[in-house]
């Protein structure tokens, strides 16, 4: 029942990390994010040594929350701990898509495919360069957006665990993402 | 775009997305004057009309760049992936070992990160290997990935998903019916063992060639469950089978199974599943989903009875057993009537939720607090006469907490399972005065409840009572467990008064244990020992320690497998033990050992691993070996390099501390390169870490100064003005640098002075002095007295 081994698994930090950053911290955000993105990168690698399934976010952050959350958060920390699931995430896409651009150059097959109809890169992963381009400037416009956005995209959460998360109504929720959505598809589009 | 005009267009854009789309421009000429907004929100309308599906494929797209692997787990070879979803990835796989490979399941599974899940994860295997039933998928193995990922390997069934088969054969209602009844034994079977499925669904359930349907998955949602032994409900489910009190976070029980049961029900004989049917709270009825108007009317009538009845939203509604269940379709199948009568059903179930509403959930949570406290009672005890009759105490006791939840005595308040485990304890205390064993034992099952919620000063409050209530009497084992688990968790805070009373009681719980010759008190014993070193190195008695350190390590084989996690746990603490009593030799040969067993463990790329490499480092830079630590830490560089993106502040402190080494090494060409990849990553870093840029800066100046290189002066003089406190080693230094840039510039009476100074300053420093600091000043005289 008491196992001999005294030291605390790496991944119980988490919950100190977040209280930390509370209690204003500096550094304890971005060790937070550190921990996270080698869990993620962790997780995604387990499921590719399965063989052929894709990486789904969402399905990475769910398992996130469930591996490094023992206990429940309060409603601050689920802000914090969402937000820093959702950049971790971002990062990765980005990382896998250097990676994966750096691969093709090397071999030659480097190509952008466009959709022409609406002028968005739909068919190629590359589309994802300028999806994040666009996030990062939402956020600098309109931060509770680009949460919104990233909830919902990225995490998978309904409308109602947001609206919940971040305290505000779920009327507002809808209608952040309905904007959010009709201005990133305009902002790829030119 | 700045923020107020977004502002503005984004309440335009809202205000008129309601109108039809041919009255948007004049909506907006109406509101607004300035055309461009004007043009922009009208761009956006017409976005808002193109969907949403974009952003989603654009993910897809990215995602799907993730690419398969082969490989090799443990004695398993992998063949392909069965499946995955929310609990983990299926994996078939042939097991190596013997003359007929055989094919597994390998079930791989995610979130059991911490010791304590672990722990959980070999006692809740150790139950599911005894689930031996032919209708009831096998576990065969289970053991961890090299990176730390445990799995499962299950029986490989070769079969079809039951609906699939059932189509496939044309299965007439009564054979389905007959093959339901198998289901609802094997799970009775797994109930009796105390083992809740809490996933049933037809995708668990395969049929075999010769027709027998084999329940796969037993238990493993609860192994999956950080929360699953105190109180609420799992997130590993599948909606369209999970049963209200799943939804609600509420208890899981074996009657969350017969809900789940009655779904697959319905599934079987409407060949519709609940969920597209069902609207609202409606009772569900299989024969007004039924879509084949014979079929319809064959299910009217008992079989819509059987699976509202199991199907009842309040679970102690619903059958009472899966047996119950099974006999019912049996009674259908021999035109007997049925055990539920619907009218009655139906009529209490509303009836007692209207009158029970709080009760009812507060009942649901306690219930699970019973099967805990019950289970812990049933395994642990083997006199089976005690154990009836304990039981029966419990249950009693356990009544009594029901009683606190009933409305007319709580005021109809909701009753949260704080308050029930504080009216545990109480209530504890002074009805089983009498039961001084039964008492303790249930005062450590609640103490283990509070530790799981997070409550230690609650739990340890009830370790230490249980501790108490102890004597010659009582299980030697118990008692010496119940007096560990109350010391490792006053030792948690590091305070050297608790950690000092703490010690007599480890004493002489060792004293107990020390000569039984179990396995479990061996377990018990390495346990203690550590808990003694940590207490003996709070109050600074690090020589102890280590002796109690050197003995728990005696006790673990060495050879055995599993083994090297626990070892080069125990000998890193012994590192620090050395490093505290200044043995440098103990040191290496510790940290040696302490990194060998984590790569043998864990292998290479992994957090503990690069700790005890971070550690030996540190040793080799106290015993002054440059250039071991050198090797050291380019190798910790290297596996960080894995293990975190490159902007990681992890990697950025290590390139900066090899610079530094460097430096002192005299090889400032490489600090260069080095203090340049850091301080590009320090000032890129989305986090602003300022100190660590100075600290940089400090650095990168000094070697250009040391090359002779423009501009290290000045970076070396700012590092000096804006450090701070100005009496730090690490302010200091930079001033020797500075002194150092005067003396290697032509101006040596300059830098002496500075030098003079930056000595006279240095016995006074306010911080703990770097292990580089005392060499790297050595360094800057030997140039200034050249």
């Amino acid at each position: 029942m008491h196992a001999p081994s005294h030291h605390p698994a790496p991944l119980d930090s988490v919950t100190d990390l977040l209280a930390a950053w509370r209690a204003g911290d500096e550094a304890a955000p971005r060790a937070l994010a550190d921990l996270v993105y080698a869990d993620l990168r962790a997780m995604a690698s387990r499921r590719l040594a399965g063989g052929g399934a894709a990486l789904q976010t969402t399905e990475l952050a769910h398992e996130a929350f469930l591996r490094l959350l023992q206990k429940p958060l309060d409603a601050v920390d689920r802000v914090h701990f969402f937000r820093t699931v959702a950049l971790a995430l971002r990062q990765a896409l980005i990382d896998a898509l250097r990676r994966d651009h750096a691969e093709k150059r090397g071999s030659g097959l480097a190509k952008i495919s466009l959709g022409a109809a609406a002028g968005i890169a739909v068919a190629g992963p590359e589309a994802w360069f300028g999806v994040e381009q666009a996030l990062g400037e939402l956020e600098a416009l309109d931060a509770r957006k680009c949460r919104v956005v990233e909830m919902s995209l990225l995490l998978g959460l309904p409308q109602e665990e947001i609206a919940q998360t971040l305290g505000i109504s779920l009327p507002t929720v809808e209608r952040d993402l309905r904007f959010a959505r009709a201005w990133l598809r305009e902002r790829l589009a030119t | 775009m700045d923020s107020p005009r977004f502002a503005q267009i984004e309440s335009l854009f809202h205000a008129v997305l309601g109108y039809p789309p041919e009255q948007w421009h004049d909506e907006l000429t109406s509101r607004e004057s300035d055309t461009q907004i004007i043009a922009e929100v009208e761009r956006l309308l017409a976005r808002h009309t193109q969907g949403e599906s974009f952003l989603k494929e654009a993910l897809d797209a990215v995602t799907g760049l993730a690419r398969p692997m082969q490989g090799q787990i443990g004695a398993y070879r992998i063949l392909g992936e069965l499946g995955a979803g929310g609990m983990g990835t299926v994996l078939l796989a042939e097991r190596l070992l013997g003359d007929t490979p055989q094919k597994v399941a390998l079930k791989l599974i995610r979130g059991i990160p911490t010791t304590g899940a672990r722990e959980r994860l070999a006692r809740e295997r150790a139950l599911l290997a005894e689930l031996n039933h032919p209708n009831i998928a096998r576990l065969l193995d289970a053991g961890e990935t090299p990176d730390r990922v445990p799995y499962l390997a299950m029986e490989y069934v070769a079969g079809a998903p039951l609906l699939a088969y059932c189509d496939k054969h044309t299965l007439d209602l009564p054979a389905r019916l007959r093959l339901f009844v198998q289901l609802c034994r094997a799970v009775q079977h797994a109930h009796q063992h105390l083992i809740v499925h809490r996933d049933i669904k037809p995708a668990n359930i395969l049929v075999r060639e010769d027709g027998t349907p084999v329940l796969l998955d037993f238990g493993i949602g609860k192994l999956l469950d950080p929360g699953a032994d105190e109180h609420t409900a799992t997130q590993a489910f599948t909606p369209a089978y999970a049963a209200p009190e799943q939804y609600a976070g509420k208890s899981v029980t074996t009657a969350t199974d017969i809900w789940s049961l009655g779904c697959v029900l319905h599934e079987l004989v409407s060949a519709r599943a609940l969920r597209e049917t069902r609207v609202g709270d409606r009772v569900a009825r299989p024969s007004v989903a039924a879509k084949d108007p014979a079929l319809a009317r064959a299910l009217r009538g008992d079989l819509d009875t059987i699976v509202a009845t199991a199907l009842q939203a309040e679970p102690v509604q619903r059958y009472v057993s899966a047996q119950a269940l099974a006999d019912d379709i049996e009674n259908h199948l021999h035109g007997k009537p049925l055990n539920a009568a619907p009218d009655r059903a139906l009529y209490r179930a509303r009836k007692f939720v209207a009158r029970h509403r709080y009760a009812v959930a507060a009942a649901a949570l306690a219930f699970v607090v019973i099967c805990g406290l019950i289970w812990r009672l049933a395994i642990e005890r083997n006199d089976a006469l005690r154990q009836a009759q304990r039981a029966q105490v419990t249950r009693d006791f356990l009544v009594s907490l029901f009683r606190f939840a009933d409305p007319s005595v709580h005021h109809g308040a909701p009753v949260t399972l704080h308050d029930m485990l504080a009216q545990g304890s109480a209530q504890l205390d002074t009805e089983l005065a009498a039961q001084r064993e039964l008492h303790a034992d249930l005062s450590e099952a609640l103490g283990e409840i509070y530790r799981h919620v997070g409550d230690d000063r609650a739990a340890l409050a009830r370790f230490r009572s249980a501790v108490q209530l102890s004597d010659e009497t009582t299980d030697t084992l118990a008692r010496t467990r119940r007096i560990a688990a109350a010391a490792r968790l006053a030792l948690k805070k590091g305070d050297p008064e608790q950690a000092a009373q703490t010690l007599p009681e480890i004493d002489s719980a060792l004293a107990l244990v020390e000569p039984r010759s179990e396995e479990a008190a061996r377990e018990l014993v390495i346990a203690l020992l550590a808990s003694r070193a940590l207490a003996l190195a709070t109050i600074d008695r690090a020589e102890e320690a280590a002796a109690a350190l050197h003995r728990a390590l005696e006790l673990v084989p060495a050879l055995a497998n599993g083994q090297d996690a626990q070892r080069a746990n125990l000998y890193y603490d012994l590192t620090k033990l050395d490093m505290m009593r200044r043995d440098n030799p103990s040191a290496l040969a510790d940290a040696t050992a302490a990194l060998a067993g984590f790569t043998r463990a864990y292998g290479v790329p992994h957090v503990e691993t690069v700790k005890a490499m971070e550690m030996r480092e540190a040793v080799l830079l106290n015993a002054g070996d440059y250039a071991g630590a050198e090797t050291q830490q380019r190798e910790v560089l290297a596996v960080q390099s894995k293990l975190y993106p490159a902007d990681s502040p992890r990697l950025t402190r290590t390139e900066m501390a090899l610079a530094e080494l460097l430096l002192v090494r005299n090889r400032p060409d490489e600090a260069i390169a080095l203090f340049d990849e850091a301080l590009a990553h320090c000032l890129t870093g989305t986090e602003s870490y300022l100190a660590s840029c100075l600290r940089i800066r400090r650095g990168l100046g000094e070697a250009q100064v040391v090359l002779g290189r423009p501009g290290g002066v000045d970076m070396v003089q700012k590092a000096a003005t804006d450090c701070a406190p100005t009496t730090s080693h690490f302010c200091l230094i930079a001033r020797a640098a500075l002194a150092r840039a005067n003396c290697l510039t032509g101006d040596r009476a300059a830098g002496k002075v500075l030098l003079a100074e930056v000595d006279r300053l240095w016995p006074a420093a306010e911080d703990a002095i770097g292990a580089l600091d005392a060499p790297h000043l050595a360094r800057i005289h030997e140039d200034c007295a050249r």
